[in-house]
């Protein structure tokens, strides 16, 4: 079973109206810092991996695996930030019961946001979202 | 003798088919047998020592409850049961060394689903035991 974050990553590139490529503007674990010299976009979205809850065990060994995630979003404008992470939302909201890399995600709620968390050394605003996912390996 | 605690996972429910046992799968927790006896009190004028004085009544295997995920195949299985009359046999196998074993008859007196909005349905069996439970111990029959 991938960590969450690698699953959500494909699923976000599978939207193509999200516009999120991996390494250019989706990140996992590290936001990059801009910088002008860089070939990076000031707009990015890293997905971090934020622990989550106890498995839910059976006797037989079967599990519930109950992950959670924080999505960041950065961009020049608030406005913008927001609409795309609401965008984001409403997008996983769609993959309830999908399945991704062998692992089907049964339930996916966002536990709260988007939020403004703050803005960075370059003054881009970064909001945030708290996903919930009940997963388990289907393999 | 296992002189360790041990832990339920690993445990199996069973239920014979007529030909094989068959495993239920995805059980979270079983509570059960909850065995009683009834006791008569015999007390009498003729009792000594202030206390009440009892004999042995008759006694009762109690339930079995079954707490598991659902499963269409595990609650067509338990539905199949539930509108039976004929009494099923059952068995708990659990992982300690002697692998211990309770076997029982029974019938399929309650299966409620619990369908929550943010968490994984569950469907909680009860069993109902006829007659004794027996205690046994060995090796696990293929199931």
């Amino acid at each position: 079973m991938n960590m969450v974050s690698e699953d959500i990553k494909d699923m976000l590139v599978s939207d193509s109206a999200l516009g999120l490529i991996f390494k250019t503007n989706l990140f996992i674990a590290q936001e990059p810092s801009y910088s002008a010299s860089s070939n990076l976009p000031v707009d990015v979205t890293t997905i971090f991996d934020t622990g989550g809850y106890k498995d839910e065990l059976c006797l037989d060994g079967y599990r519930l695996n109950k992950p959670s995630v924080q999505i960041r979003v950065r961009n020049i404008l608030f406005p913008v930030a927001m609409a795309l992470a609401e965008q984001i939302k409403d997008f996983l909201y769609t993959q309830q019961q999908s399945i991704w890399n062998g692992t089907l995600y049964t339930f996916i709620v966002c536990v709260n946001g988007p939020y403004l968390l703050d803005f960075d050394e370059n003054d881009n605003c970064r909001v945030v979202m708290n996903f919930d996912f009940i997963r388990t390996n289907i393999n | 003798m296992d002189v360790n605690a041990t832990v339920g996972v690993g445990t199996i429910f069973r239920r014979w088919s007529g030909t094989a046992w068959q495993i239920i799968s995805k059980v979270q927790s079983i509570t059960g047998p909850s065995m009683t006896r009834d006791t008569i009190d015999v007390t009498s004028l003729n009792s000594t020592g202030g206390y009440r004085e009892f004999v042995a009544g008759f006694r009762k295997g109690g339930t079995i409850v079954l707490k598991g995920f659902f499963l269409r195949d595990n609650f067509a299985l338990f539905l199949s049961d539930f509108q039976s009359n004929i009494m099923q046999y059952y068995q708990i196998v659990l992982p300690d060394v002697d692998l211990t074993s309770m076997e029982f008859t029974g019938l399929v007196t309650d299966m409620p689903l619990t369908i929550p909005l943010d968490q994984a349905i569950t469907n909680d069996v009860t069993i109902t035991i006829s007659g004794p439970v027996l205690l046994t111990s060995g090796t696990v029959q293929p199931g």
